[in-house]
């Protein structure tokens, strides 16, 4: 005998967990939104064409940093060195622009290849935990690009190659300037393969059961290696971006990514345990940060404490996301 | 029958959790010398009732009694204190740290003075006791997981007196949440001994899946069916476990229940043949044939190497010697996409940790094997069909879920059961290894998936069939091979009309 109250609550839980699935779904939207709406009122300069395309500009870096954070969060493990994979190419390419000419920046995308590889590797094959190897990647690879220029900034020589130049920050395609363009470009590149390549399934299996995927017949190993892999490259695409933004390489020119890129994939919806949300919501993610940043300088918060807000703002999203009953233990 | 207060009563218990009454006014008491058996299907409400006895949840409505004082437990701890001891059905004890401090954690406080623990007196004490329940071989100054499970389990049992005793309750309250569930053969004998002699000091309360167990230990039987007592069994001796089956589930037993008239008595091509299969140190020189719509089962105790055979012939554990043929092909050291590429399935016995992407969708869950077959779909994924296919299975399958969309996570087990079969007979299988397929799944799914290994079997699947329960694999079974230590011992032709009984190959088996 089950009592109609019993039934009443059994649509009660139904209608409960419907609600958390849609507070999930659309609640960084309405976050952005909130933001937005307070910052616009605080300062109605905020909501204008100009500042709102200078948004899109500043978060087009971003965008790409975090998708490639996305894939590895997704597969339930982490990558701390996409600032330092942005600061190598920077100056690295600068220099290599100098040296041989700027044509050759464009082999940057290699060097993110390979500092994925190795992370991928150290990761997947010598069985090292990712928060550590990358932890140590970054460092190695910071130092490693400032042995080669030698600690100092290297401005990008631009003027004989315009073209190359244009393509990356110069030209507007309409009213779009050509870094948001290329961003998206990367962007929905990423959420395709998210969504409809196995290479993107295998990466949300990785991170909701590994154990299952691999007793289904993945080569678990494998795509952990693509997955660092393909976060490498994303981060060295981001990082040729920056170089051609600033028009120079310089040191630590990557350091605040490393936090926002991550911030940015799970303030969207792919918690740290990894498993379920994806690239399709890393977008949101980097729009509230991008909002966030740009919104406190127009509203003349105190720099420091916009620091602050922005570290709270981070623990705030991982606590609202993580999936606690898959991690039994955190240490 | 009864004298007086018994020492442990409950009036019209009633629980309900968001879209089940889990409880429904129950009363039972149980008392000094007496085992009392708790049986039911899944989801009856047999771990409802210890929870409310013991604190860890609060009753809707309805009374608990102990020693005839009415008590409301807030917490686990305080029903320690009231004289009330559960032993989990995972272990409850800290594995790194040394027996003695099990035995009496969080109650160190009896043993200390100016507000420092005295470790020498717990450890006499943890001597004293281990030696007054016959473990005096356990060391308790060693650490907890030098200990085998079923030593552990005894330990629990031991902690829960030496709490009592502590804490000055002279019979405590016991409530044995199935405590064989990991347990073997001998090691079930071993604990039921125990719980047998130490019932006189206690009040027992026992939780077991396994009916002829409950059978064996009780001297009171309570059968529990949705959330509410069916019947109340004072006289076990003649109580048959059919009778007990009944009760629970009300519908009768035996052939019908493993549709052992579909089992089918002419065979096919062989699909599956292994010959000398070695795996180091699990099983030895393993050799068999499995037809095109023959069922073969594995009977064992746990630690026999039954397992792991089906693991190994998958590809998910080493193989050291020998070989897996596959419809002529052979395979000397079988791998997991190999097996699938070859439509071989395998359903792990542990579907939660091995067997379903807890956080995926049902749809997600179904396409997988599929889709991470190379030699079935391609780098690119086609959405519809993998929906398509979804929603055929579910259909097929009767999966009791609100949508393909839904977690699986929020599934019944028996509903999840299904969807990982679903997986395999997505991915199109010629032959599936299915290990303890029924385990955790209520009587009414078990048909379900009953009907569905029979339904494979009339297309030509050939299906290897590992359980634990000797009733499943005799009824479902063409042949049952029985297995101990890694070696292949008996081979039993179970034809429809003419079954072995368990006695028989318990026989083999211990």
């Amino acid at each position: 005998m089950v009592s109609g109250s019993a039934q009443a609550g059994a649509a009660a839980s139904q209608r409960r967990r419907q609600y958390a699935k849609i507070a999930q779904t659309f609640g960084p939207f309405v976050a952005l939104i909130a933001l937005i709406v307070v910052f616009t009122i605080v300062n109605h300069h905020f909501f204008s064409i100009g500042n709102l395309f200078n948004i899109l500009r500043q978060v087009s870096v971003l965008l790409i940093l975090a998708t490639g954070a996305t894939f590895v969060i997704l597969m339930g493990s982490i990558d701390l060195s996409v600032g330092a994979i942005v600061t190598l190419v920077g100056l690295l390419g600068a220099w290599v622009a100098r040296k041989f000419g700027l044509p050759w920046i464009l082999v940057m995308p290699v060097v993110g290849i390979v500092c994925g590889y190795i992370n991928g590797w150290l990761f997947a094959y010598a069985k090292l935990p990712s928060f550590l190897v990358t932890l140590g990647t970054q460092f190695a690879i910071i130092g490693t690009a400032s042995y080669i220029v030698h600690g100092h900034p290297i401005a990008l020589q631009v003027t004989a190659h315009p073209i190359i130049n244009n393509f990356f920050v110069g030209d507007y395609i309409g009213p779009i300037p050509n870094i948001i363009l290329w961003a998206m470009v990367v962007y929905v590149i990423c959420i395709l393969a998210g969504r409809y390549t196995r290479f993107g399934r295998f990466m949300f299996a990785i991170g909701s059961g590994e154990k299952v995927a691999e007793l289904s017949g993945v080569p678990v190993r494998r795509f952990k290696l693509y997955g660092f892999i393909v976060a490498g490259l994303l981060a060295a695409i981001g990082g040729l971006l920056l170089t051609f933004r600033i028009q120079s390489g310089a040191p630590g020119m990557g350091d605040p990514y490393l936090l926002t890129a991550i911030a940015a994939a799970v303030i969207g919806g792919t918690p740290l345990s990894g498993g379920i949300g994806g690239p399709s919501r890393t977008i949101i993610g980097v729009l509230i940060i991008g909002v966030l940043q740009n919104g406190m300088i127009v509203a003349n918060i105190n720099p420091f404490l916009q620091i602050i807000i922005q570290g709270v703002v981070v623990i705030i999203a991982v606590a609202l996301t993580l999936d606690r009953a898959k991690i039994h233990l955190v240490k | 029958m009864r004298v007086g207060q018994p020492l442990l009563e409950v009036r019209n218990l009633c629980k309900s959790y968001p879209g089940v009454q889990a409880l429904n006014d129950v009363s039972l008491y149980a008392d000094k010398g007496q085992v009392v058996g708790l049986v039911g299907e899944n989801g009856a409400g047999k771990s409802t009732i210890l929870n409310l006895i013991c604190g860890t949840q609060a009753a809707d409505s309805g009374e608990v009694f102990v020693g005839g004082n009415k008590v409301g437990f807030g917490s686990y701890h305080e029903a320690n204190l009231g004289g009330v001891f559960r032993i989990f059905q995972e272990l409850a004890l800290v594995p790194n740290i040394a027996v003695y401090e099990n035995l009496f954690l969080s109650h160190e406080a009896h043993f200390s003075r100016y507000q420092l623990v005295s470790h020498k007196r717990r450890i006499d004490r943890a001597r004293e006791l281990l030696a007054e329940f016959g473990h005096s071989h356990i060391d308790p100054t060693k650490s907890t997981d030098a200990y085998d499970f079923s030593s552990r389990q005894v330990l629990e049992i031991i902690k829960a007196f030496a709490l009592a005793e502590v804490l000055g309750i002279e019979t405590p309250i016991i409530l044995l949440d199935e405590p064989t569930a990991g347990l073997a053969g001998e090691e079930i004998d071993f604990l039921k001994a125990m719980v047998q002699e130490l019932k006189h000091r206690a009040v027992m309360v026992f939780v077991s899946h396994r009916l002829t167990e409950v059978l064996e230990w009780s001297d009171r039987i309570y059968v529990l069916k949705d959330g509410q007592v069916a019947a109340e069994i004072n006289d076990v001796a003649h109580l048959s476990e059919g009778d007990l089956h009944k009760a629970m589930v009300g519908r009768v037993r035996e052939e019908q229940f493993y549709r052992e008239q579909r089992q089918r008595t002419e065979l096919g091509e062989p699909v599956l043949q292994v010959s000398g299969l070695t795996s180091a140190p699990y099983f030895q020189d393993v050799s068999f044939t499995v037809s095109e719509g023959e069922i073969l089962g594995f009977a064992g105790v746990l630690g026999s190497g039954k397992s792991h055979i089906g693991r190994a012939i998958f590809g998910a554990a080493n193989v050291s010697d020998g070989e897996v043929i596959l419809r002529g092909e052979t395979i000397k050291h079988p791998t997991i996409d190999q097996m699938t590429k070859r439509g071989v399935g395998w359903v792990p016995p542990d579907r939660h940790d091995e067997g379903l992407f807890l956080s995926f969708s049902v749809c997600w869950n179904i396409s997988f094997a599929r889709l991470a077959c190379p030699a079935k779909s391609s780098s690119f994924l086609h959405l519809g069909f993998e929906q398509k296919q979804a929603r055929e299975f579910v259909a097929r399958m009767r999966v009791k879920t609100p949508s393909i969309w839904t977690q699986v996570d929020s599934l019944s087990g028996g509903n999840q059961q299904k969807v990982v079969l679903a997986r395999w007979l997505a991915l199109g299988v010629n032959c599936l290894i299915l290990d303890n397929p029924t385990r955790g799944v209520d009587a009414g799914a078990k048909e379900e998936i009953y009907d569905l290994i029979r339904e494979l079997t009339d297309r030509g699947v050939a299906i290897v069939l590992i359980s634990d329960d000797l009733l499943e694999l005799i009824g479902l079974s063409n042949r049952v091979i029985v297995m101990k230590d890694g070696l292949l011992v008996s081979e039993n032709a179970t034809p429809p009309d003419n079954k072995p009984t368990e006695a028989e190959l318990v026989q083999a088996m211990v």
